[in-house]
């Protein structure tokens, strides 16, 4: 079983004791409810897309069987190779098998709750394979050797003050960096991790049984570098949200790397639509097997919910519109 | 001109044994406005703590015995809407693959209310009289009043009437107290600072009187309060204050 939860009882009873911890949870969770608080009031039928989605869920989680077996299918007939795993031990296994079967020995890897549950890095450092959290939360937690304090915010027990004495302490950062210099630091660090890694491993925030598709979702951009290995020619861009879009397909290739510092996007001015909705609803039931969204520059949020830009790639987003005569 | 109304009294547990003060309050209440009300003896504890402690064998011996006493009722009306919430959402899932009980249980459901719920909906009550003797006061929205039976601004409103400005929002207000059933019992010490920070709302408030439509978390936060030498706080269960207002003093 997990060495976490024999502990949770004593872990939490010296969390509640630590004053630090206190402090820097109070500020976070305080800002992030603010933040929700904003969001709900800006959507008017909140409640009833709440309901829809806890609905939906139960709905599925019921007949989960059924809707694994049709993603799976699907999966195959898209050239993925869907493996099924009965437990944590098993999980392990595979990727370990996987990771030799392809030569790994380093591995870069999006925030995943599901494979902090199975202890995947615990298993696969075990196997000889160095892996890196690339999500800034989880970097500052795998630095420190802790676990995840909050699902979303796994470093939510941790004041940026604090961060700053571990980076200094593991990357030889000056001290009592500010949380734009930390991010910088986290970035420079990583940027050598995402391009020598020989795996990319991130969890999934959706799977469609009906086309087999993962949804992946990161604000840092991590996931879309852990995922793939210039500039781009975007398919459109979002007037509402200032996002670019970048299907796959005939004309578009699969995404060049988003990884170089500056991101030039070149597009026709015709390309732009007024809102996201309409956008998605352009493409029917042929949803490109890669969308991506890029809404300017990668950013972070992890140290005390203080956003900030450049943490990944891009650091600098320059939008070229061509006005075709 | 309709008939008489009628609903049965489900007691609760923590009524029961700590506040009897509060099913007399809600009888009152209730009669006040002309609904005839019977207690049914046989009832006993909906069975919330063996559904939270994952027993769902002795979870539905309790529902189904819940469903018997309770069945023939025109309303079920309880002072907690914890207990209201097991009633209604959580006595269902127990039964998949049984239609015929389900149905059953979908009719209990249907016709099950916490009081000040009841008096809203069913008796459309649009406003109470003022309180006698107003005291500034404060509501503890619980956990399973929002998010269980989404009840939200209905007590609320009743407390504006009956207090007028002596009723002070809670800052936090839906934050759990941190009582939360056996989660104070696996985890008493979150729990005892989730209590902490709610009393220290509470204070900032300057209530002298706290009201909430969930006893279990009035019992944490006035123990809590007890320790903290917070004496001079009155914790109420809303029709407490209901009774007062209807009879023109307090108890």
């Amino acid at each position: 079983m997990s060495r976490i939860a024999p502990n949770f009882r004593k872990a939490s009873r010296e969390a509640v004791r630590n004053s630090k911890v206190i402090a820097a949870v109070r500020k976070t969770a305080d800002l992030l409810s603010e933040k929700m608080a904003l969001a709900v009031a800006d959507t008017p039928d909140f409640e009833a897309l709440r309901d829809y989605g806890r609905a939906r869920k139960l709905e599925i989680s019921g007949d989960l069987e059924k809707y694994a077996q049709s993603f799976a299918a699907n999966a195959l007939v898209a050239g993925a190779v869907v493996h099924r795993a009965k437990d944590a031990a098993d999980v392990a296994r595979l990727a370990i098998k996987i990771a030799a079967d392809n030569g790994t020995k380093t591995a870069v890897k999006g925030k995943s709750m599901t494979a902090e549950e199975v202890e995947l890095n615990e298993a696969l450092e075990a196997a000889g394979i160095t892996v890196t959290e690339t999500d800034m939360g989880e970097f500052i937690i795998q630095l420190a050797n802790e676990k995840p304090s909050h699902i979303m915010a796994p470093a939510i027990h941790r004041s940026r003050a604090q961060v700053a004495e571990l980076f200094t302490d593991k990357l030889g950062t000056p001290p009592d960096l500010g949380v734009e210099a930390l991010v910088a630091a986290a970035r420079k660090d990583l940027r050598q991790k995402f391009l020598a890694a020989d795996m990319g491993i991130t969890g999934g925030n959706f799977a469609i049984a009906d086309t087999g598709s993962i949804v992946l979702v990161s604000n840092e951009g991590n996931i879309r570098m852990t995922t793939t290995l210039g500039i781009t020619f975007c398919g459109a861009f979002i007037a509402e949200t200032g996002s670019l879009a970048f299907p796959s397909g005939p004309g578009f290739g699969t995404l060049a790397s988003l990884l170089p510092e500056t991101h030039l996007a070149l597009s026709y001015a015709k390309d732009c639509r007024p809102d996201l909705g309409g956008y998605l609803a352009e493409f029917g039931a042929d949803i490109p097997s890669r969308l991506t969204f890029v809404t300017g520059p990668s950013r972070t949020g992890d140290i005390e919910a203080s956003m900030t830009t450049c943490v990944h790639g891009p650091g600098r987003v320059l939008h070229w519109i061509i006005r075709e005569t | 001109m309709r008939t008489t109304r009628r609903a049965s009294l489900f007691l609760t547990c923590s009524a029961d044994a700590l506040y009897p003060g509060v099913g007399r309050a809600s009888v009152r209440v209730l009669e006040s406005y002309g609904v005839d009300v019977d207690f049914p003896e046989e009832q006993t504890c909906c069975g919330q703590p063996w559904l939270n402690t994952g027993d769902t064998k002795s979870a539905r011996t309790m529902a189904l015995h819940f469903l018997k006493v309770f069945e023939r009722s025109e309303a079920i009306v309880a002072p907690s809407s914890s207990c209201v919430d097991t009633v209604r959402n959580r006595y269902l899932p127990l039964f998949k693959g049984e239609p015929t009980l389900q149905d059953r249980f979908r009719e209990l459901a249907s016709k099950t209310y916490e009081i000040c719920e009841y008096m809203h909906r069913i008796l459309d009550i649009p406003g109470l009289p003022p309180h006698p003797e107003p005291t500034r006061a404060t509501y503890h929205s619980s956990c399973r009043t929002l998010r269980g039976i989404g009840l939200r601004g209905v007590a609320e409103n009743y407390l504006k009437q009956m207090l007028g400005d002596h009723f002070v929002p809670l800052p936090d207000a839906d934050t759990c107290c941190g009582f939360g059933g056996s989660f104070s019992v696996k985890f008493p010490e979150v729990s005892g600072k989730m209590m902490e920070d709610k009393l220290g709302s509470i204070v900032l408030t300057g209530a002298s009187t706290v009201v909430a439509l969930d006893m279990s978390c009035l019992t944490h936060l006035s123990a809590g309060a007890k320790r903290q030498n917070l004496g001079r706080l009155r914790f109420v269960h809303l029709a407490e204050l209901m009774m007062e207002a209807l009879e023109g003093k307090t108890r």
